[in-house]
């Protein structure tokens, strides 16, 4: 046992809560421990307490060996090294303030940054490096000295998915060296690579294991059912109001379901549903106890429902967007029909936002144009506005005002009279769960319950089009769920919505998407076709990060 | 100790990249220098005065002549007191004299001249002058009649010697510069360690506080000198203002005042921890209390007892009054010992309290 903790308490002076409520937890040498949970869980305050940063309120920590700099490696969540220092003077410091002899860290430096592909970079600044290299620095820097523990604080958050497969390559590397990790992490899919798994919630551990006794433990209740596009929603929504249902989300043009229990498994094969391998997403759901009210979404408005002519509404032509010499987004041409849930997809940095904004009417193109309803938004931008709803990727809410004061506010934004913005904002609070917030300061609220009230703002008024920028960069996977699920009600309402999104399994929710890479888009089609187009003999069944590797690597190399 | 030469390396590194602290330490005390020494001017240069001769005897011309011969004031001649009333009012002028009809005879019989004086009030600083002036000229035309000479009569009024305030004006504007240096960048820097994560590395290492606070004092505190270095140059080449002090006697005290605002700009950050709030905050507890509270803008002995007793919590107190010693006459030993001594036992104060509330964990 490398390091251990035993009933372990934390409480931030600020809070009222304890963060950690009793965790016990010992961690091997050489494994690679994935620490999972939900936002708010307690994974940080977990990788605090281990790096020292933090001591303790109750129980006891024994950590590899107490005081020596070098024993401990960590990367925090939030990018913490010097922005305005170069990747070698980055190295050199921290090496450094860790005690490492400079010897032994000179060695190490050429090596860590070759691994890390970073070499031809040593003297860039750390500022002007991109999301997946500035993660790629802060691993190397905590590997430095060789600690015996490594603590990554979710390293893969907000990277694409080709940076995100280096990070696992570095952390392969360490352990071999026989170094133990620790990997925190939202994404259930991580875990996949892990040799043991504690998925904490509220400040405890729920289930502390090897991974694959959890997909082995819902073996036999996860189905398929394939279900034409038109049919998708109404299967989707039939199921989710199934007692015998613990969850169902949609997967390209299939929906996706997992059972309470096995015995209810015939009457769903004589519907046709096929047995299907249980994913880490399932099982984090099925352990969380699945979403909390599921089934209690009203239904959507009767008279806009059929709605669904496929009519194209969302046109763009050769959009495109510069910044100096910088293409941020080059010639995107897209059609959205009417009640399509439509993704762009992309790393950080590869020109979705710009397309996004250019599309929504909120930044001008240099060449090319959007159209929504045939109205040009360079012209008539204003004849439309009051259709659309829009959400920022940094939910653009007010921290300081309560959740009642953000809502009338958004209301009155978009100019709802007074009846109707109380009608409104009565239902949104149902439909969004914030009844029992009202009077939450907005800043005080939850990420999740934050992104929920950001979207009850941009849908107050009832769009047709609804534009949604990264709507669930940061939020656990139960939430992201309820979120999807809510969207899903809406594009069978006949809205129309545009999502920009960096996770692959989302990708798979939507219709249709492009994906984008350096301001282009390098495929397009909906979520099985491009599956099928990724398929090869050595991966004959991609999954949509493998999709989405396989046209970055593909087309990457040519451009 | 060991991690102190990276530090401070890291930190000038920093500063290289982000020339902002290099602005501020070299650019901004010369710009302060020169609105200081030629801007804030306690001294009136040119006043404007209405003359509204009633009586036009030739005892008379003596004082219009003696009003119009003054190279400090600027004499509009008008003939009503209504209309040179509303020019007052308008602040046209600064202020007005009437000479009543009889003034002339009165001042020759023995009698009181009446002569009707009124000021602009609003310029409170500029309308004591021109009274005392004004008078000065009245009082010497009566005296000119033959008559008895008030015992005032030679005051000597030295207008128009603006490099008299400066030589108070200097020393106050030095502290000003080494207090924003010391306390706004320091303020900034450490704040910006915790608003962008960096602390949080910092803190999972061996670091001990002694080392992370040196590595921000000792750069700053070069930074500081160097800023001093502009203020004297500037203070004895453009504004003829001689350091009569032993240059080593100048930078010892100057150093003790830069311990001083360097603690309090490391304090404050290290309660605030965002750069916004640490700016305003160091600007309303060393920049405001620097300027108002040191004596070197505004008279101290007019003050309330109350904010008396809190100025001397400002180390520029101490450091205004033995710098203006140090510059004008070379340091006088009882000046100096006494704020020398209490520059030293702010400075102790001050960086104690940083040592003691700079958090060795997260969250304290």
């Amino acid at each position: 046992m490398l390091a251990a903790l035993s009933d372990v308490h934390y409480r931030y002076k600020s809070e009222p809560k304890e963060a950690l409520r009793g965790v016990s937890l010992g961690i091997e040498r050489g494994e690679i421990l994935g620490l999972i949970g939900p936002d708010g869980a307690g994974k940080t305050t977990l990788m605090r307490l281990l790096a020292g940063v933090l001591t303790p309120s109750g129980g006891s920590l024994q950590l590899p060996v107490a005081g020596e700099g070098n024993s401990v490696g960590y990367m925090s969540q939030r990018f913490s090294l010097y922005e305005d220092l170069s990747i070698s003077e980055n190295m050199r410091l921290t090496a450094a303030l860790r005690d490492i002899p400079t010897t032994q860290a000179d060695a190490e430096t050429g090596e860590l940054l070759r691994l890390a592909g970073l070499e031809p970079f040593a003297e860039r600044l750390a500022g002007k490096l991109s999301g997946g290299m500035k993660q790629k620095l802060a691993m190397i820097c905590a590997m430095q000295g060789k600690p015996q523990l490594l603590l990554l604080d979710e390293p893969g958050v907000g990277v694409d998915p080709v940076s995100r497969r280096e990070l696992w390559k570095l952390a392969e590397m360490a352990r071999q060296s026989g170094c133990s990790i620790v990997w925190g992490t939202s994404y259930p899919n991580e875990i996949a690579r892990c040799d043991r798994v504690c998925v904490l919630h509220e400040g405890r551990v729920l289930y502390l294991g090897r991974p694959s006794a959890l997909t082995d433990a819902l073996k036999g209740r996860v189905f398929t059912r394939e279900a034409a596009p038109e049919q998708r929603i109404p299967l989707l929504r039939r199921l989710q109001a199934d007692p015998e249902v613990k969850d169902a989300m949609p997967e390209g043009g299939h929906v996706r379901f997992l059972l309470r229990h096995a015995e209810a498994t015939p009457r769903f094969v004589a519907e046709g549903a096929v047995p299907a391998e249980p994913g880490f997403e399932e099982c984090f759901v099925d352990l969380l106890g699945g979403e909390s009210a599921p089934s209690s979404a009203p239904a959507p408005d009767a008279k806009r429902v059929g709605a669904l002519d496929g009519q194209e509404v969302i046109v763009t032509d050769r959009l495109t967007r510069r910044f100096g010499s910088f293409v941020a987004t080059d010639a995107l041409s897209i059609r959205v029909r009417r009640g399509e849930i439509f993704g762009i997809l992309g790393a950080n940095g590869a020109g979705k936002t710009t397309a996004f904004r250019m599309i929504c009417g909120l930044l001008p193109p240099s060449e090319g144009r959007a159209k929504i309803l045939g109205i040009d938004l360079r012209r008539e931008a204003r004849k439309i506005r009051s259709r659309i709803g829009y959400m920022a990727q940094k939910f653009s809410i007010y921290p300081n005002l309560t959740v009642l004061q953000n809502l009338r506010f958004f209301g009155a934004v978009y100019g709802l009279p007074a009846r109707r913005l109380r009608a409104a904002i009565e239902d949104s609070a149902e439909r969004y769960e914030l009844r029992g917030v009202l009077n939450s300061r907005a800043g005080e609220l939850p990420l999740g319950t934050k992104q929920r009230l950001s979207m009850a703002c941009a849908t107050l008024h009832e769009p047709d089009f609804l534009f949604l920028d990264e709507p669930t960069s940061g939020v656990d996977p139960l939430a992201r769920r309820s979120f999807w699920r809510r969207i899903n009600e809406m594009a069978a309402a006949s809205v129309t919505i545009i999502v920009t999104t960096h996770f692959m399994d989302e990708a798979q929710y939507t219709n249709r998407m492009v994906i984008m890479n350096r301001g282009r888009v390098i495929a397009q089609g909906s979520p099985d076709e491009l599956k099928r187009a990724a398929a090869s003999p050595s991966c004959p069944d991609p999954t949509m990060e493998d999709a989405f590797i396989h046209f970055l690597t593909e087309k990457g190399a040519t451009s | 100790m060991k991690h102190l030469p990276i530090l401070v390396q890291k930190e000038f590194f920093q500063m290289w990249r982000d020339p902002s602290a290099f602005i501020l330490a070299f650019i901004m005390p010369a710009v302060m220098m020169l609105l200081f020494g030629f801007c804030i001017n306690m001294d009136t240069s040119t006043l404007r005065v209405l003359l509204v001769a009633e009586d036009e005897s030739p005892p008379v011309h003596g004082l219009i002549e003696a009003m119009q011969g003054s190279d400090c004031i600027e004499v509009q001649r008008l003939t009503d007191r209504e209309q040179a009333l509303q020019m007052l009012h308008t602040g046209g002028a600064h202020a007005m004299l009437v000479i009543p009809q009889q003034a002339a005879r009165e001042a020759v019989c023995r009698t009181e001249p009446e002569l009707l004086m009124a000021t602009d009030g609003t310029v409170p600083n500029t309308a004591r002058f021109a009274a005392i002036y004004l008078q000065s000229i009245c009082e010497r035309w009566r005296a000119e009649q033959g008559q008895a000479v008030p015992l005032d009569l030679r005051t000597v009024y030295r207008f128009n010697s603006a490099a008299e305030s400066r030589l108070y004006i200097i020393p106050g504007a030095c502290a000003m510069v080494l207090a924003m240096v010391g306390t706004f960048l320091t303020a900034m820097v450490v704040a910006r360690e915790w608003e962008r994560g960096t602390m949080e590395t910092i803190l999972a290492t061996s670091t001990t506080r002694a080392e992370f606070l040196l590595s921000k004092l000792i750069p700053y505190f070069l930074l500081g000198l160097g800023a001093l270095s502009v203020c004297l140059l500037l203070a004895s080449l453009l504004f003829r203002v001689p350091l009569h002090a032993p240059l080593w006697a100048f930078y010892a005290v100057a150093s003790l005042f830069l311990l001083c605002v360097l603690s309090m700009g490391l304090l404050i950050s290290t309660a605030v921890k965002s750069q916004y709030t640490a700016s305003l905050i160091s600007l309303m507890l060393a920049l405001l209390p620097t300027m108002l509270l040191s004596g070197f803008v505004f008279e101290l002995s007019g003050i309330p007892a109350l904010i008396d007793y809190i100025s001397y919590l400002i180390p520029a107190r101490y450091f205004c009054p033995a710098l203006t010693s140090l510059f004008l006459s070379g340091g006088n030993a009882s000046v100096l010992t006494f704020n020398v001594g209490m520059l030293a036992l702010s400075a102790v104060c001050w960086f104690g309290l940083v040592l003691l509330i700079t958090p060795k964990k997260l969250d304290s």
